[in-house]
């Protein structure tokens, strides 16, 4: 056959793709179905159950035939000269050659310069994103492109003055699940996931949303051990509590936790559950100093650590033995909460020194920092540590911990870790 | 006097001061005349040669015809009115197909400037809407065509409009206008008897009684498309062959409620049709297609894409009935056999006239359907996406015959073998010499 005639074929597979994608709103998936020979005149394009495949041996033909003929399109768009027909034709190229290729970023930037022509719609365009993503799931350029959608979306509402919906948030949630679903350890969809918390989240829900991401992760970590990304995403959640000032009541649920397992003492009457009070107890902060603001952060960022220290990892742990991502995120937990009560202070000594004199709080700032540095050149004794009820607390978890998982070689890493970096014996 | 009046005396005070040669010893009017005959680009650039060509080039006179397509994404309202204040009453013709940011400020201004304006082309102008139309229908009474296409704003006022204001009508183009309902359409017949073309692709709320008034009124109706316009009944269709004896051309695709019926009254009464296109109307069958093909013997194109009823039967009838036949769509009509494709290529027109033959997705014909059609000297292309029964060594043979025909199938083309020069040589030249 001649070219032409491999144009024309290519040509009305390509318009039977953008049929079936535009006709039918809920495709699950696309897929390239290795077929190495077509012995029958039939359609390469397979439809069932809101699925779409493509028999591989039209793909070089598809792709050649969008590839030569996507740049003259181009230029004739930038020139202002396509036509009506021919802007469907292309997004018809379009389609294929990304389906096919996804890493193409000039693809992508097609696209980007049709929707800035008002040429196709931004509700299609997550739509088809989402059908990319379904075929290869670490494609970082689909994750950008859909980023920039919802950055337009966002623009306009607030142009409009109206917030972004929630649906929104839940729709890239459902996208980002099949992703990483799809791939082991993608940190692209993961990060497109921190990108939506951060931007797509509403400020009065965040508390919320952040609260069903970490029973998300848990659940996640529960069934995915070794893929790390889960352990990073749960760790910006961890870090994120401490930080963000519009998560600012307690998660009951976790200082229960807390409160129950470790501060119940014979001598009093019962656990103790005041936020204020596990601080001061655990930190050695007396509560007046803190601003309230800050009281729920704390407590929400120690709490959740020491949940994770005790239940996710220590339940883990012998059910799933020598993972090493568990004990990367041991690491995190350990370092953070053992230098949680140092930073506290610090933090109140600097604020203190600030209200009496600025030339006095420079000195010691500059005396701070030098005493860090010091601290991470020269091994530090357990000492720095001692004194505080929370790291008492972890110390003697941690002990018990070692003691269970005996000799293993990630065991035995983890407590050179823990003398060499951390300093304790 | 053929350039614009007001210009005379500046003109020839120019022209006297001119020093070109050409200026001394064309004159005008024969500069004039040259211009006449050049496009829009050329025109502008002669208006940047000198002053006495810029009002030459510039004269109204000049810019009779305008077609701005290629330009559509640059023009905006002022140079329409720039345009209509140049040309005023020269304009006769003007196309703004693709113009998008045209808005109806400055088509009013056209409307008011360019009285004698008769084709009038504003396709895919979405933003114009019904005031357009009436500055048109007030100030622009000698308008025969006008294209509306794609212009969704438009509603039943505009037609109302235009029935008061534009007799002489004769082409009116409202595809995908979709809130026009029938009572538009029903001014619009009153009012523009003279209709000959009436084209309302995807106007969803057209009913059987806009058809049937279009009817009554504008017996010279030639061409109807009625694409997409799935409230049309049978008596729409009865009405419309009865009045409109000259009809040639008819789309009615996509009207899926239409029965045997539309088509028998075709058939006896139209016999002057030339191109039927009935894609999707799969209620009709064999019988009516055999009467249409006895009495319609000019018919040149068909399309009866999914017309899922017709049987070998209706091929034979065209085959005897129809001498014309050039273009014939039988896409996913899945009872066609191999027989009815011999009976086709042994008719008249198979040898002479039938230049494209569809019949994608038609799972019975096999092999055989081609090499009957070796017979189609004329034949340039030809569809057989999906028909599982054709091989690779049906089309290869079909090419031997016919080695002009494109056949388009789900095989992937053959790349040819690679050349043995381009092959590595597995020694080296000095190996060799050694």
């Amino acid at each position: 056959m001649s070219s032409t005639e491999g144009d024309a074929m290519s040509n009305r597979i390509l318009r039977t793709i953008k049929k079936i994608i535009e006709n039918d709103q809920n495709i699950v998936e696309f897929d390239i179905i290795p077929t190495p020979y077509n012995l029958k005149n039939k359609s390469p394009v397979v439809y069932e159950d809101h699925s779409i495949g493509l028999e591989s041996w039209c793909i070089k033909h598809i792709y050649n035939y969008a590839c030569s003929n996507l740049f003259e399109y181009y230029d004739q768009l930038k020139k202002g000269k396509l036509s009506y027909m021919k802007m469907g034709e292309f997004n018809d190229l379009l389609i294929g050659a990304l389906l096919i290729n996804p890493h193409v970023t000039t693809f992508w930037n097609m696209k980007r310069e049709l929707i800035e022509r008002e040429l196709l719609n931004v509700d299609d365009e997550l739509y088809f994103s989402k059908i990319v993503i379904s075929h290869k799931a670490k494609v970082s350029d689909a994750f950008a492109y859909r980023r920039w959608l919802l950055q337009r979306i966002i623009n306009k509402m607030c142009s409009m003055n109206i917030e972004v919906p929630y649906t929104l948030l839940q729709n890239e949630f459902s996208v980002i699940h099949m992703a990483s679903q799809k791939s082991p350890n993608n940190y692209h969809s993961w990060n497109h996931r921190i990108w939506c918390i951060e931007n797509l989240a509403p400020k009065r829900q965040l508390q919320q949303i952040v609260y069903s991401e970490l029973s998300y992760t848990q659940e996640w970590i529960n069934n995915h051990i070794s893929e790390h990304v889960g352990y990073h995403y749960r760790q910006y959640l961890i870090t994120l509590t401490k930080k963000d000032n519009s998560i600012s009541s307690v998660y009951g649920s976790f200082l229960d936790f807390v409160s129950s397992e470790f501060l119940s003492s014979p001598k009093s009457n019962g656990p103790i559950v005041a936020p204020a009070e596990v601080l001061q107890y655990l930190l050695g902060v007396p509560s007046e100093q803190l601003p309230p603001e800050e009281i729920a952060n704390y407590t929400n960022y120690m709490c959740l650590m020491l949940y994770d220290l005790c239940i996710l990892v220590d339940k883990l742990n012998p059910l799933f033995p020598e993972h090493e991502a568990l004990y990367y995120h041991r690491r995190f937990l350990m370092y953070h909460l053992l230098n949680l009560p140092l930073n506290i202070h610090q933090a109140h000594q600097i604020s203190d020194n600030a209200n009496s004199g600025t030339k006095n709080s420079v000195v010691s700032i500059g005396s701070d920092m030098r005493a860090n540095k010091w601290s991470k050149l020269f091994k530090v004794s357990s000492n720095r540590y001692e004194g505080y009820a929370l790291c008492d607390l972890v110390l003697h978890c941690d002990k018990k911990f070692l003691a269970q998982s005996g000799g293993s070689r990630e065991a035995e890493r983890y407590r050179k870790w823990l003398s060499n970096v951390m300093g304790l014996k | 006097m053929i350039y614009a009046g007001r210009n005379k005396f500046e003109l020839n005070k120019v022209f006297a001061e001119d020093e070109a040669l050409i200026n001394k010893k064309l004159p005008k009017e024969l500069l004039l005349r040259i211009f006449s005959y050049l496009d829009v680009v050329s025109l502008c650039r002669c208006a940047q040669v000198s002053k006495a060509w810029n009002i030459l080039a510039l004269d109204g006179s000049n810019w009779q015809r305008i077609d701005l397509f290629d330009f559509q994404k640059d023009v905006e309202g002022p140079i329409i009115e720039n345009i209509s204040r140049r040309c005023g009453g020269f304009l006769r013709q003007l196309s703004l197909r693709g113009c998008q940011s045209i808005a109806d400020g400055s088509m009013k201004t056209l409307a008011q400037l360019c009285p004698n304006v008769e084709d009038l082309n504003l396709n895919g102008c979405k933003k114009l809407t019904d005031t357009t139309c009436n500055a048109i229908s007030r100030h622009c009474s000698k308008l025969q065509k006008l294209n509306l296409d794609s212009c969704a704003a438009i509603t039943d006022n505009s037609l109302k409009a235009l029935s008061d204001g534009c007799p002489n009508l004769t082409h009116i183009n409202i595809s995908w206008c979709s809130n026009i309902t029938e009572n538009g359409v029903e001014a619009l017949a009153r009012g523009c008897p003279r209709l000959r073309s009436f084209i309302s692709k995807g106007c969803k709320h057209i009913t059987s009684r806009a058809v049937i008034c279009l009817a009554r009124f504008c017996h010279q109706l030639e061409v109807v498309n009625l694409q997409g316009c799935n409230n049309i009944r049978d008596e729409a269709v009865q009405s419309l062959a009865e009045k409109c004896p000259r009809l040639h051309y008819l789309c009615l695709s996509g009207c899926s409620t239409l029965t045997d019926a539309s088509l028998i009254a075709l058939a006896q009464q139209c016999p002057l049709l030339s191109t039927l296109e009935v894609a999707g109307c799969s209620q009709f069958t064999d019988a009516a297609f055999q009467a249409l093909a006895r009495s319609c013997r000019y018919l040149e194109k068909m399309d009866l894409d999914e017309c899922v009823l017709i049987t070998d039967a209706t091929l034979i009838h065209l085959a005897m009935g129809c001498p014309r036949i050039e273009y014939l769509t039988l896409s996913h009509c899945e009872l066609i056999t191999d027989e009815g494709i011999r009976h086709l290529s042994m008719s008249p027109c198979a040898a002479e006239n039938l230049t494209v033959l569809e019949l994608d997705n038609c799972p019975l014909v096999t092999d055989a359907s081609l090499e009957h059609l070796t017979s189609c000297h004329n034949l340039q292309r030809v569809e057989l996406y999906d028909c599982q029964l054709i091989t690779r060594f049906g089309i290869r043979r079909l090419r031997n015959h016919l080695p002009n025909i494109k056949v388009h199938a789900y095989f992937a083309p053959v790349t040819p073998p690679p050349t043995a020069g381009g092959t590595r040589q597995r020694y080296c030249r000095c190996c060799v010499i050694l």
